[in-house]
């Protein structure tokens, strides 16, 4: 089965069986990304689509509605056109998975719900993978063919390496041009300081960044008792430790990368959603698309 | 110094090593995971590297310091104190005390006052070195074998307990004490066991000459069983001193076997002398049930024994009681004084005679047998004489019968041979005698069977000797040859000749337990006698008739007949002579009810009876008596059965114990105390020089168990701190 036709049975269609209301609202965030991107200016007047509840009022066509009793609001050519791109970790620690899928099997998923979306949006989608360094780049682009050849390459894409995203994410913000959105992927096991750093030059680089931090449910618990020998998936040393007695300390160490990393993410603006491969996809999306546009 | 109350306990200490031993075998058993988010993982070990690593040896010390403060409390350790000067004994701990007093018939010997009351006094001055917390268990001599109790800690009833005792007629018996002594320490829980020997200094009872007894109580002593420590042994006693010349009555003795009834018999009264004590105006008396039949005085010559000969006719026949006493002699032991005796008078005794060659009068095998016994064949003398054929016997012809009497015997059926065999066992006598129909090879077979059976000697063959030979070896002093060969001796045998005899297998002859009574000139023995349980068999290797001697022409023929059966049919069962602290045993006749029988000690009390089984048979038992003198048991339909009870001839001797006696226990040391003020002297002044460890190990463990869940629950307070998910984000 393609990754896209996963993606639309998993998660689609189950968006739409939870409700259109929910799809709506995800469509309508998608729509509202659109506002954030170029909010304030004048930009070409493209059409007409009919009002949806969580719609701004000032965008409503009064004139429209005095005519014909209708509810429309009026597009504009900036906000059809997002350009985004979905940057997934490729590295070596992203083929962890506890129970059956791997991290980067639900960062493929993730990735790829997230273009269907977009692309239903006539916005722009591009992919980058990365471990060390950024392994592949397609341009953003707006057609069906275009998502199809990005599933394709994240369908194609194996784990490897290991993790370097401080430098990748300076590489892609040089070669970024336009404004955007910019969907980084990754379990995030690198240099909270590095990566921040990177991420805040994305920002100045005046890239929208979303932050999807993706674990497994193991690497959260540490469900592991008595003498274990931790073998490293990106050529760390071996480790032999008593599990009971450095659970406790594991644990902080997790949650305080994941502190550092979200209290930097939100001092520069950056949506963090964690993530762990035994939620549901189409919950996650929800979850996560509906808080943005609560914020909004 | 420290030292250990349980040291067999020290083993345990092993256990320490056990969450070590965990520790390995946890290491061992590791599994191999592949993990992604090592960073977390070396960041930990990066920062936590040395406080694992001392909270992991720390916990692993913990836990072993917890297992060993038990196993070390387990051991009971105490700290001893410098000894206080001049003190002698050192205590370690609480005291676990056992005295053990001999309260034998010679306690009560003394000039000014008993032995006895001076142990009891010594006894309190120890009773005083004990404290709170000091267990004390008391024994005495007369209930050695008597349900152990658990020991006490009140001292006040301890020195009752002591005060209301009193001498008794016991024998003493100092390796049984001190083994009582041993067993009831393993009832003690503090660890310093003490056995205090409290006794009169008299050297009866120590048994000094038992040396493989005194070996294995050296052993027991010197290594308790449940790894207790080596009690210390304690003997409490006043001097020995010379506590006076005694007179004392060593025995009663009858001059036959079977007491006939209307008959006189001489009662032989035995009265030792020991020390010095002037025996002028002392007389014995003799009575019979009571009543006076005689008095003698006693011969005023120093000699260690007198012997006193009574003669007496006992008119009924049945149970009698025999008593005598020393009157007007002052000795130091007044209750050696007098002595009692149970004696049967006999008429009737029955005797089967089965014949190989049946006949009448005086024919048949044992014809001749038959009319030495019962000259009147009435039955109306000593024995009841009855004649079976061996062909007609029936082992129901065994009830009743005392002695059985088998002459020229071909072969008996196996139902015989059982009865017979079972005969002798429960007591009865049985002698046998040859003839022409003796078939060797079957009596070796089934009545020697190798030893087994009820003949005292397998048969080799017949031997007939070229010239007669003559019976020359007798044992003159066994109870069966007295009559015969007491005044005549050897001219008794004058002119006998034995033509054949059968003789004995060489290494049946000289097995142990089989005597020769009478031997012949070349050297085989003619009358042999051998104990199968309770009961005798005689075997004369010739006949008893004329076929092959001319023994019955002798003039020792009748009396030899006579005093070998009366011999064989003398055996009491169950006896009726007792010693202090035995029970009364009573075996009623069939038909008569012994729910109702009554006992009657000396004092005239009623002591409580109880029916009980001895030996498989239904009986009449008493608890042990402890009382000197005479008792009747009566019951209804049976004549009354007299029992007597007499003390050992050796706690009349009074002899001081001497420090040679008291090597016996050698090389255990052994503290002898005569005077109560050395006893308060010799233990510390405050009473104890020992600390108990134990407590304060068990505080520890309690202390290091909490220790270990404090150093525990940090571990899980940390997980819990850091539970996945507590991450959250900024508003």
């Amino acid at each position: 089965m393609t990754l896209l036709s996963t993606v639309q049975e998993d998660v689609l269609q189950r968006l739409g069986r939870i409700g259109v209301a929910a799809r709506q609202a995800v469509e309508s965030v998608l729509v509202g990304q659109h506002r954030s991107v170029r909010r304030g200016l004048s930009v070409e007047f493209a059409g007409h689509r009919s009002y949806q509840p969580g719609d701004d009022l000032r965008r409503l066509d009064w004139a429209v509605y005095a005519r014909s009793d209708r509810l429309d609001v009026r597009l504009y050519e900036e906000e059809t056109r997002l350009r985004a791109t979905l940057v997934v970790d490729c590295s070596g620690s992203m083929a962890y998975g506890s129970a059956g899928a791997t991290k980067l099997d639900y960062a493929k998923r993730l990735a790829a719900a997230l273009g269907f979306l977009m692309l239903r949006q006539a916005d722009a989608v591009g992919l980058a993978t990365c471990d060390t360094g950024v392994r592949q780049h397609l341009p953003r682009g707006s057609t069906m063919g275009h998502l199809i050849t990005v599933l394709d390459h994240l369908e194609a894409t194996t784990p490897g390496g290991e993790t370097a995203l401080g430098p990748v994410l300076e590489q892609l913000a040089l070669r970024l041009s336009r404004r955007g959105v910019v969907v980084l992927i990754t379990d995030g096991y690198d240099d909270p300081a590095r990566l921040l750093l990177a991420l805040r030059f994305l920002r100045h680089q005046r890239q929208d960044v979303r932050l999807f931090l993706v674990a497994d449910p193991a690497e959260e618990a540490f469900p592991h008792v008595g003498v274990v020998e931790f073998l490293g998936m990106e050529r760390e040393p071996r480790l032999l430790l008593d599990a009971d007695r450095v659970r406790g300390y594991y644990r902080e160490a997790f949650a305080e990368h994941r502190r550092v990393i979200a209290l930097g993410c939100h001092a520069i603006n950056i949506r963090v959603e964690t993530v762990r491969t035994d939620e549901d996809l189409a919950m996650v999306l929800v979850r996560a698309l509906s808080i943005e546009r609560g914020r909004q | 110094m420290i030292g250990f109350a349980n040291l067999m306990l020290l083993g345990g200490l092993a256990a320490a090593a056990a969450p070590v031993l965990i520790h390995i075998a946890h290491r061992r058993r590791r599994t191999s995971v592949r993990w992604a988010a090592m960073r977390f993982l070396v960041e930990t070990m990066k920062a936590r590297r040395r406080r694992l690593m001392v909270e992991h040896w720390l916990l692993l010390a913990v836990r072993m310091a917890v297992l060993a403060c038990v196993a070390l409390a387990l051991c009971r350790p105490y700290l001893s104190r410098d000894a206080d000067a001049g003190a002698v004994i050192e205590r370690g701990g609480g005291v676990a005390a056992v005295l053990l007093i001999d309260d034998s018939l010679s306690s009560g010997a003394g000039r000014a006052e008993p032995a006895f009351t001076s142990a009891k006094r010594l006894a309190d001055a120890y009773l005083a070195t004990l404290r709170k917390g000091d267990e004390i268990s008391i024994l005495t001599m007369s209930r050695v074998g008597a349900p152990a109790s658990d020991p006490i800690f009140d001292r006040d009833a301890a020195r009752e307990i002591i005060a209301q005792l009193a001498p008794t007629a016991v024998a003493s018996d100092v390796p049984t004490l001190l083994a009582a002594g041993v067993a009831q320490l393993a009832r003690h829980v503090n660890p310093a066991g003490e056995l205090v020997l409290i006794g009169d200094g008299r050297a009866a009872g120590w048994a000094g000459a038992d040396g493989a007894r005194w070996d294995e109580l050296r052993q027991r002593i010197a290594a308790p069983a449940g790894g207790r420590a080596a009690p210390r042994v304690l003997m409490l006693a006043p001097e020995g001193g010379d506590p006076g010349g005694n007179l004392a009555l060593e025995s009663i003795t009858v001059d036959r076997a079977l007491v006939p009834v209307a008959r006189p018999v001489h009662i032989v009264i035995t009265v030792a002398r020991h020390g010095v004590i002037p025996a002028s105006g002392a007389l014995v008396r003799l009575s019979v049930d009571g009543r006076g039949v005689g008095e003698q005085p006693l011969p005023a010559e120093a000699a260690a024994r007198h012997q006193l000969v009574f003669t007496h006719a006992f008119a009924l026949a049945g149970s009698h009681l025999v008593e005598a006493s020393i009157e007007g002699a002052r000795d130091a032991l007044p209750a050696d004084d007098r002595r009692a005796r149970s004696l049967d008078v006999e008429r009737g005794v029955p005797v089967l005679l089965i014949e190989g060659v049946a006949g009448t009068g005086l024919g048949g095998s044992l014809g001749l047998v038959a009319t030495a016994l019962d000259p009147q064949a009435d039955g109306g003398g000593l024995f009841a004489v009855t004649r079976v054929s061996a062909a007609r016997l029936e082992p129901t012809d065994f009830a009743r019968q005392r002695v059985i009497v088998l002459g020229d015997v071909p072969a008996l059926d196996a139902r015989s041979v059982a009865a017979l065999e079972a005969f002798v066992v429960a007591g009865g006598g049985v002698l046998v005698a040859p003839g022409p129909h003796t078939d060797v090879g079957l009596i070796n077979r089934y009545w020697a069977r190798d030893g087994h059976g009820f003949l005292p000697a397998a048969i080799s063959s017949l031997i007939e000797p070229p010239d007669s030979t003559v019976p020359t070896t007798i044992s003159a002093s066994h109870p069966a040859l007295r009559d015969a060969f007491a005044s005549n001796g050897q001219a008794a045998w004058r002119g006998a000749r034995v033509h054949r005899y059968l003789g004995l297998q060489s290494d049946t002859s000289r097995a142990s337990g089989l005597d020769q009574l009478i031997g012949l000139s070349d050297g085989a023995p003619l009358v042999v006698e051998r104990a199968r349980g309770h009961g005798r068999v005689v075997l004369v290797t010739t006949s008893l008739d004329l076929a092959w001697s001319d023994l019955p022409r002798q003039a020792a023929f009748v009396p030899l007949v006579r005093g070998l059966v009366a011999h064989l049919g003398s055996a009491v069962l169950p006896p009726r002579n007792l010693r202090p602290g035995d029970r009364i045993i009573w075996l009623p006749p069939s038909g008569i009810a012994s729910e109702a029988a009554t006992l009657e000690g000396p004092d005239g009390a009623t002591i409580p009876v109880a029916t009980s089984d001895w030996e498989g048979r239904r009986a009449v038992v008493s608890a042990a008596a402890l009382m000197l003198g005479g008792y009747v048991l009566r019951v209804a339909g049976a004549p009354p059965a007299r029992f007597a009870f007499a003390s050992d001839p050796a706690e009349s001797a009074l002899d001081p114990l001497s420090p040679s006696a008291l090597g016996v226990l050698a090389p255990l040391p052994i503290a002898r105390f005569t005077m109560p003020d050395t006893i308060a002297a010799a233990f510390a002044s405050d009473g104890r020089r020992a600390v108990e460890l134990w407590r304060w190990l068990v505080a520890a463990a309690v202390a290091l168990l909490f220790v270990e869940s404090l150093l525990t629950r940090r571990q899980a307070g940390a997980e819990g701190d850091a539970a996945p998910g507590a991450i959250r984000p900024p508003p």
